[in-house]
């Protein structure tokens, strides 16, 4: 490797990032990274900054701080360089309602270089993955918001980019094709490619991310493994109960209105606290990556 | 090549709209026949004559002005051009291949100016060099008038109610269907400054018809339009790293 560049061992860098329109800050500091072949998933409340990160890693917008890298390129040095490696599915971006779902995904691949054949080929591999077939033929009006959203992300994936960003794949599809996307990801990521996406849904994550980068208030606060963000919740447990007339001061808890749900580190505790808000009945679990994320919104978040 | 297929990827996408819409194309050739059928039963041969040199020039600056300036300003509102500037293609690709998609609306108005040319004896190379330099001008230069206005508009959702009143504006109000001459002599003189004026007179010089400027004075015109337009757009048309 003598007088050769090592390659970076991320797809996506982002260091001390940010980006300020006129006098707000959209995003104040996105730091972390997402190792090659992976799956990185961007969590955040709306209005977090999650779009404007993405749009600063795929040359969209230009950041007002800091600087990032997609596999080893900088974002505003050689913007173009990245360009031929990147593709990009826009949040709420829907198909131009007079193409069918097939000639969407050809048009896609032959604005990228690909000859008609070739586009023609791949687009039927990407509608079968997908399950599109039933669909192909039928204009973009004639089909659900969830089926065009499948449509866009084959399309988006059908390009074979090195690094894949999708904001809200899943959003308006149902369970069942949710299921069949998350699954196409995780092939992709095999097929040597790197998925970026983000959602709201932490349970989704949690499912098809080997990354998670929670973002909050234009702050990263969390990036790492799924299994290193649930390590961020002291609590183990969670208990959920109708609104108590006892007195919540000093529990860890987060109001829903009618009812409560409290964050326990002993399951064995949980008796004794009912007992003393004066509660008869409740349910208990194990926390999950949800929790993990809202603790660290609550605890973290709110001192920004 | 690669260039090539990205051009036609582009235009293959905004052609299956203009093919969905197909009677637009339509309205416009009964609007286009319409015109000329009207001007030769009330003007004569040499109001044809006119017609073919205004039709060389408008059907380029209303494809320009109107037609692409809407598409682009779908492709901002609607999100593919962020899809684009995602991608390996270039901005002068894109645009490309979005006129590409447009060339049904000037091979219709290549196919109706050359056959009537024909029919009143105008030299059909010349009607074809006219198109070819005026229309080209003038579909660049009423692009990118449109643009520089579109895109400094935050919220561009009715981009046609920008640009039909300025098509309206631009093409009937001035000397392009009627002869400079109508009007009062200052009038006259200062009409040169506005684009399709000139457009129109270059195209009538063109094709060998009576014109009323001296050709260098029009093409100055157009030029220094062109030069305007062009900063103007340039300092709004970004590809990206806004």
């Amino acid at each position: 490797m003598y007088g050769a560049e090592v390659p970076s061992m991320y797809a996506v860098e982002a260091y001390d990032m940010g980006k300020k329109f006129e006098n707000v800050w959209a995003v104040k500091s996105a730091t972390f990274t997402i190792p090659r072949k992976s799956v990185g998933v961007i969590a955040g409340p709306n209005g977090a900054g999650k779009t404007t990160t993405i749009k600063m890693l795929i040359t969209a917008l230009k950041p007002s701080k800091g600087n990032g890298k997609i596999i080893g390129f900088d974002i505003v040095e050689e913007f173009r360089e990245i360009r031929k490696h990147v593709a990009y599915q826009p949040q709420d971006y829907s198909m131009f309602s007079d193409l069918t779902p097939e000639q969407f995904i050809i048009s896609t691949l032959m604005m990228r270089g690909r000859g008609y054949v070739e586009a023609r080929i791949e687009a039927y591999r990407w509608i079968e993955e997908l399950g599109l077939i039933e669909i192909k033929n039928r204009k973009g009006w004639s089909l659900s918001g969830g089926e065009r959203r499948r449509a866009v992300v084959a399309a988006t994936l059908a390009t074979n980019a090195d690094v894949v960003f999708l904001d809200e794949p899943t959003s308006g599809v149902d369970v069942e094709a949710k299921y069949a996307v998350l699954k196409v990801l995780r092939s992709c990521i095999r097929n040597g490619s790197t998925i970026v996406l983000t959602t709201h849904n932490l349970v989704e994550a949690g499912l098809v991310a080997d990354t998670i980068i929670v973002i909050h208030n234009g702050y990263t606060l969390f990036y790492g493994s799924p299994t290193e963000l649930m390590e961020k919740i002291p609590y183990r447990y969670k208990m959920t109960m109708s609104k108590p007339s006892g007195n919540l001061s000093g529990i860890f808890h987060i109001d829903l209105g009618d009812k409560v749900i409290i964050w326990l580190k002993d399951r064995s505790k949980a008796f004794a606290i009912a007992e003393t808000l004066g509660v008869n009945t409740f349910s208990i679990e194990e926390v999950n990556l949800e929790d993990a994320y809202l603790y660290l919104i609550k605890s973290l978040g709110e001192k920004l | 090549m690669n260039i090539v297929r990205k051009i036609i990827g582009i235009a293959y996408k905004d052609i299956t709209f203009i093919k969905s819409q197909w009677m637009w194309l339509a309205q416009s050739a009964v609007i286009s026949i319409g015109w000329m059928l009207m001007l030769s039963s009330w003007g004569g041969i040499n109001a044809l004559k006119n017609m073919v040199a205004v039709y060389i020039a408008v059907s380029g600056w209303g494809l320009g002005l109107n037609l692409i300036a809407q598409f682009v300003g779908w492709d901002k509102i609607s999100k593919e051009w962020e899809r684009m500037i995602a991608s390996p293609i270039s901005l002068g690709e894109y645009f490309l291949g979005v006129t590409l998609a447009m060339e049904p609306y000037n091979l219709l108005a290549i196919v109706i100016s050359t056959t009537v040319a024909f029919f009143i004896g105008i030299n059909i190379m010349k009607t074809l060099v006219a198109f070819l330099v005026v229309n080209t001008l003038s579909t660049v230069l009423g692009a990118a008038l449109s643009l520089s206005i579109i895109l400094r508009i935050k919220k561009p959702t009715n981009i046609s109610a920008i640009t039909n009143p300025l098509q309206s504006l631009t093409t009937f109000l001035p000397p392009v269907y009627y002869l400079p001459s109508v009007l009062p002599p200052i009038a006259r003189d200062i009409s040169i400054g506005i684009p399709t004026v000139a457009l129109v007179d270059l195209a009538h010089y063109i094709i060998g018809i009576d014109y009323y400027f001296n050709p260098l004075v029009s093409t100055t015109s157009i030029l220094i339009w062109l030069i305007a337009v062009g900063i103007l757009t340039a300092k709004v048309l970004k590809w990206g790293l806004e």
